[in-house]
């Protein structure tokens, strides 16, 4: 019997079932909360419509006559912003976890211990003093400044999980790239770069969700409204003092926002996991 | 010689990028934090020195008391029962359901609040929960009981509420350390016990839990350390309301500091929640860390 093909006996498959009753209902709550929010955005006073989406195309005017603008220039923020800090903090990830993993220099020692601890900093609670940085580097109030601070703040995490993935290969085959006549950063480029293919993947994952999602950085480091992404704009209308949008609506956007979620997540579930997995390793 | 600074400006070089953004944004901020925090600087932005002022004001404002026990109950609430809910979900998903696309259909539906945005993340508890009858809970409890009034649950049960809320994200992450943990449990250990004719209870007990204790420790620091210092769930649900009565530690300096434009008071707060987050580190650290993976 091979281990990954599990037969079940009689008693198992038993078992089995009765844990799959009880993880549906354990599950159920906050399955039937979420399905019926998004379904929401499908109706309009208790017709089916696609009314709600209008700010999709246009202006949309609420329920109390206040107008809010198109969702276009959200949606193309947002997708700069999460493109830029992705491949940024790859790029960047994949350099820092390579020369910890492998390079011989003073200091290396140093940095690796640092980054466990720079892991698990507690960044919001710098927030007060990088929004003085950013005055100070004349980068406030811009998307430019925002990238950089979510870049930094998720990199000794991503770091971490390259750096695990470089400790994974051999040396024999990094050695063998540089008997054939590579360099450093060509045998880098060609070679390596193909094994970790696995933890660029999972890194990726991560970064995307997390700089999609993100909202405090806007809500604290851009004032004024001047760029709007997903979350500051639907922030905007559901703050909880002052609901000025029907729940359909909102719902409609969230349904909007979640969209490129989903479909990645779909795609890279497993990686996901392995990658929630790889964060806990060697503490 | 030469090979050797060779080698230091080659691993620097790869190290540069990270180490610039790493001191920007986390060695230069963190000393900004604690000099700020003997400073009054406020929206003016004018470094003032107040030595020990803005840490004596912190001990001194009655409402510290009120917001240090919120974040202590916050914090021991919603760990335990994360850490009991990670457990009872890996359990099942692992041990009890041995079918692979049974399992991993669990965890990704798990997984779904995690990856939803804090933003719609909230709202879809504030439509649950709303006070009117268009919330969701108003709506079943009426038509349960008729005649029974729309209850306000967030400003009726705030704390409540930021707990479960909460506790639902929280999920994904431990629950899948845990299981795979449990995976990697030899097999003979279960059959062993199955053979003994322990009961299931037993097994949980005396093999499982023993097994990943090491996990479950540094499940509960991480989520410590989260719930500590993340307050983005509790600033869009209750923003520390109604009357600070879900005011934690870390979102009181949030909002001396971005709302008050209290600069150096909020950074004094920050600093003695970084001190905690460091003890908390270094205890586990002295505890043993996580233990070494078997069979690798």
């Amino acid at each position: 019997m091979s281990k990954n093909k599990v037969m079940l006996t009689k008693r198992e498959r038993k078992r089995q079932n009765i844990a799959i009753a009880v993880m549906f209902l354990f599950i159920l709550p906050v399955a039937v909360m979420f399905a019926s929010f998004f379904l929401m955005a499908f109706f309009k006073d208790g017709h089916l419509s696609l009314e709600n989406f209008e700010f999709v195309i246009r202006p949309m005017k609420l329920r109390d006559q206040t107008t809010i603008p198109a969702i276009g220039k959200a949606l193309r923020n947002s997708v700069i912003f999460t493109v830029c800090v992705t491949i940024m903090e790859v790029i960047t990830s994949l350099m820092a976890g390579y020369a910890l993993s492998r390079l011989d220099f003073r200091g290396r020692k140093t940095i690796q211990g640092g980054l466990l601890v720079l892991r698990m900093f507690p960044t919001l609670l710098l927030l007060i003093a990088v929004l003085y940085v950013l005055m100070a580097t004349k980068m406030a109030n811009s998307l430019l400044g925002v990238v950089l601070v979510a870049i930094s703040f998720r990199l000794p995490g991503s770091t971490y999980i390259i750096k695990n993935f470089f400790d994974g290969i051999p040396r024999d085959i990094e050695n063998s790239t540089l008997v054939d006549g590579c360099t450093r950063f060509s045998g880098f480029r060609q070679v390596i770069i193909h094994l970790v293919k696995p933890g660029i993947v999972s890194i990726t994952v991560f970064s995307f969700l997390s700089a999609w999602s993100n909202f405090i950085l806007f809500n604290t480091l851009l004032f004024g409204n001047r760029t709007p992404v997903m979350a500051t704009y639907i922030r905007a209308i559901t703050r909880n003092e002052q609901m000025i949008a029907s729940f359909n609506v909102v719902a409609a956007m969230g349904i909007i926002y979640m969209l490129p979620v989903l479909v990645f997540f779909v795609m890279t579930q497993k990686q996901l996991m392995e990658g929630n997995i790889n964060t806990s390793k060697g503490l | 010689m030469k090979n050797t600074r060779n080698k230091n400006i080659q691993g620097y070089a790869f190290l540069s990028p990270f180490l610039i953004l790493i001191s920007l944004f986390y060695i230069a901020p963190s000393v900004l934090t604690i000099v700020m925090s003997f400073t009054s600087l406020d929206g003016a932005f004018i470094w003032e020195w107040d030595g020990f002022g803005n840490y004596l004001k912190i001990f001194k404002d009655p409402n510290t008391v009120i917001i240090l026990r919120n974040t202590v109950v916050y914090i021991l609430v919603t760990m335990v029962l994360t850490i009991i809910l990670d457990l009872f979900i890996a359990i099942m998903t692992t041990y009890f359901i041995k079918e692979e696309k049974w399992s991993s259909f669990f965890k990704s539906l798990i997984m779904i609040p995690m990856i939803t945005p804090s933003v719609v993340y909230s709202v879809l508890w504030i439509w649950f929960l709303d006070a009117s009858e268009a919330g969701f809970i108003n709506r079943i409890l009426i038509s349960v009981f008729k005649g029974a009034e729309p209850v306000n649950w967030i400003a009726r049960y705030p704390f409540v509420v930021i707990i479960i809320a909460q506790l639902v994200v929280s999920l994904a992450y431990g629950s899948i350390i845990f299981s795979s943990a449990i995976k990697a449990i030899p097999d003979n250990q279960f059959k062993a016990a199955h053979v003994d004719g322990a009961s299931e209870w037993e097994i949980v007990k005396t093999i499982i839990i023993p097994n990943i204790s090491s996990h479950i420790r540094f499940i509960a620091m991480w989520e410590t350390l989260g719930l500590m210092t993340n307050y983005i769930n509790i600033l869009l649900l209750t923003n520390g309301g109604p009357l600070n009565r879900t005011e934690v530690w870390a979102l009181s300096a949030y909002h001396k500091a971005f709302v008050g434009q209290k600069y150096g008071y909020g950074a004094a707060i920050s600093v003695l929640l970084i001190l905690v987050v460091f003890m908390i580190m270094l205890l586990f650290k002295a505890t043993g860390g996580i233990g070494r993976r078997r069979g690798k």
